[in-house]
């Protein structure tokens, strides 16, 4: 009976099918049989994107550069600003490489004398055009947090340093809502989830859109997550998106963290932490296979030997490579140390 | 760091007036949406399969079960539509199989339902679970009225998203699956809270079901 599926006349009422044998269905047993041969189950697959980072409608409003730095796979960054030393990188999932997709996550860094921002964005897959509200909110996020401490009244004021975060968000969601007009689509499609990180002197403010994580470790090697997870019940699922209304309200949600005795700072979408949940347990073991290289697996996730990831793009890349059964999510990890 | 599973529910109405080409077709569309699936390897990691099917009572026939492993069932089409213990299985089947987020565990990704019915509840009771499926959105739910006699209405008291496939032919049936799978391999993403108005995009529904607003 279990290799009948494809009969292309219906199947007597209430009678059961005999046994498939050539002699008693001649005209059809080849077709049948066939149509059920045992299926060989599919392997992950790469291959490049189907289709152009940046669709034609929005070429003309994005910068070329700024289209080929965030376009790029993998998109990494290796900087020193500010006092500290930056590493990260954002690599396309299992998924997206399957199936000729591109990134949707974002990362982004800029600094101005003693003050430096960072920003992770994880556009939503369910939106057609999340990796470009991803890259876009990524940017927005770091260049206008300085653009508009700098014109603030007091450029070293914590309160304006955050006001400054929060209105960055805010002139996110507006540029999404005028690139959606521009490709004929709606704001939702270009959905993403953001964390901005601002350090100024010895202070760290964090921005949180949706879901990801901060963790920060302490010169004695201690390692605390910053902010409670903002996950719902189900994987997946986020309460808030930028360019949503309640973005605003969630990116004025800051958290203040004292940075006099942090060495590190990690800023990281769902696909890197996910994986290691409850995030909690396994942040000072991460934390150690980034300062001292990975030899052991965390888990059940099956990784690589990688050498010390601070300071070394291309070791981070390698770390990033881990796999674990179901997680196929992009995965972006942003570093800074001193 | 448990695995992240994408439960998949399909309730197969098995009543009497399913006898025949109808719950044959049903049959060969999950043989049909178990090969599919295994094309896919993200559904060959995530997707987990369960089959309830009702008729005088509701039997979880498979239960949650990875695609690899997963057997298509035998069905058998006769007796009454007792929508209520259906629903009230496939709650039980929830509480019991599919995993939500807590401090300590990774939770599953949101249910993903298929409900096949060609007729009106025979029972009284199934407007009791319809509500709570439908106040606690525990999943998405994706209700589909066969043939001509459907009780849209009841299915409507389920769940928002009520298909219509008037033509129950073999055909039909397997544009269906077709569907279901291509449901499948989309839900794995990003998406908004139900609660905030987000929840999944189905993919467009093949010529001859359509969704009734």
């Amino acid at each position: 009976m279990s290799d009948l599926p494809e009969l292309p006349v219906p199947v007597p009422e209430a009678s059961p099918v005999p046994a498939m044998v050539p002699a008693m269905v001649p005209a059809m047993v080849s077709a049948t049989v066939s149509a059920e041969e045992p299926v060989v189950p599919a392997t992950w697959t790469a291959r490049d994107a189907d289709v152009s980072w940046c669709p034609a409608s929005l070429r003309e409003a994005l910068d070329a550069g700024f289209v080929l730095a965030a376009g790029a796979e993998p998109r990494t960054i290796d900087a020193r600003a500010a006092g500290w030393q930056v590493t990260g990188a954002g690599v396309r999932g299992r998924s997206h490489a399957h199936r000729g997709e591109h990134r949707d996550d974002a990362l982004a860094i800029a600094s101005r004398d003693d003050v430096l921002v960072l920003a992770v964005a994880d556009g939503a897959g369910s939106s057609a055009l999340s990796r470009i509200g991803a890259a876009v909110t990524a940017q927005f996020a770091v260049e206008n947090t300085l653009t508009r401490l700098a014109a603030a009244t007091d450029g070293t004021s914590l309160s304006q340093l955050g006001t400054a975060m929060a209105y960055a968000v805010h002139d996110a969601a507006l540029r999404l809502h005028e690139l959606a007009g521009l490709a004929a689509c709606a704001p939702t499609a270009l959905r993403t989830t953001v964390i901005i990180a601002a350090i100024m002197g010895e202070t760290m403010l964090v921005s949180q859109v949706g879901d990801g994580a901060v963790l920060v470790q302490r010169r004695d090697g201690g390692v605390v997550r910053v902010g409670a997870t903002r996950e719902t019940a189900w994987a997946g699922e986020v309460t808030c998106f930028v360019p949503d209304a309640c973005s605003m309200v969630q990116a004025a949600e800051l958290r203040q963290v004292s940075l006099a005795d942090v060495a590190l700072v990690a800023l990281m979408t769902d696909g890197v932490d996910d994986p290691f949940h409850p995030l909690e347990q396994s942040a000072a073991q991460l934390v150690a296979q980034w300062r001292e290289g990975t030899r052991d697996a965390i888990g059940t996730a099956r990784q690589p030997d990688a050498p010390p990831v601070l300071g070394n793009v291309d070791a981070l890349l390698r770390w990033l490579s881990f796999e674990q059964r179901g997680e196929v999510d992009d995965r972006t990890l942003l570093l800074a140390w001193r | 760091m448990s695995l992240r599973r994408l439960p998949v529910y399909i309730l197969a109405d098995v009543s009497g007036s399913m006898r025949g080409t109808p719950v044959e077709s049903v049959k060969a569309g999950i043989r049909q949406l178990h090969r599919d699936l295994l094309t896919d390897p993200q559904a060959i990691e995530s997707a987990y399969l369960s089959v309830i099917t009702f008729a005088d009572v509701a039997i979880q026939v498979v239960p949650l079960t990875e695609v690899s492993g997963f057997i298509p069932p035998e069905m058998e089409a006769n007796g009454q539509t007792n929508y209520g213990d259906a629903l009230r299985v496939l709650i039980e089947c929830f509480e019991m199989e599919v995993v939500r987020t807590t401090a300590d565990q990774k939770g599953d990704w949101r249910p993903l339902v298929f409900i096949l019915s060609d007729g009106a509840p025979t029972d009284t009771g199934w407007t009791e679970y319809a509500r709570q499926l439908r106040e606690r959105r525990p999943a998405n739910i994706i209700a589909v009225a066969c043939g001509d006699h459907a009780d849209i209405s009841a299915l409507r008291e389920t769940t928002e998203t009520v298909i219509q496939m008037r033509d129950m032919s073999p055909d039909a049936f397997r544009a269906f699956f077709k569907f279901v799978s291509a449901s499948v391999k989309t839900t794995s993403a990003k998406v908004g809270s139900v609660g905030e108005g987000g929840g999944i995009t189905l993919p467009p529904p093949p010529p001859g079901i359509t969704i009734i607003p």
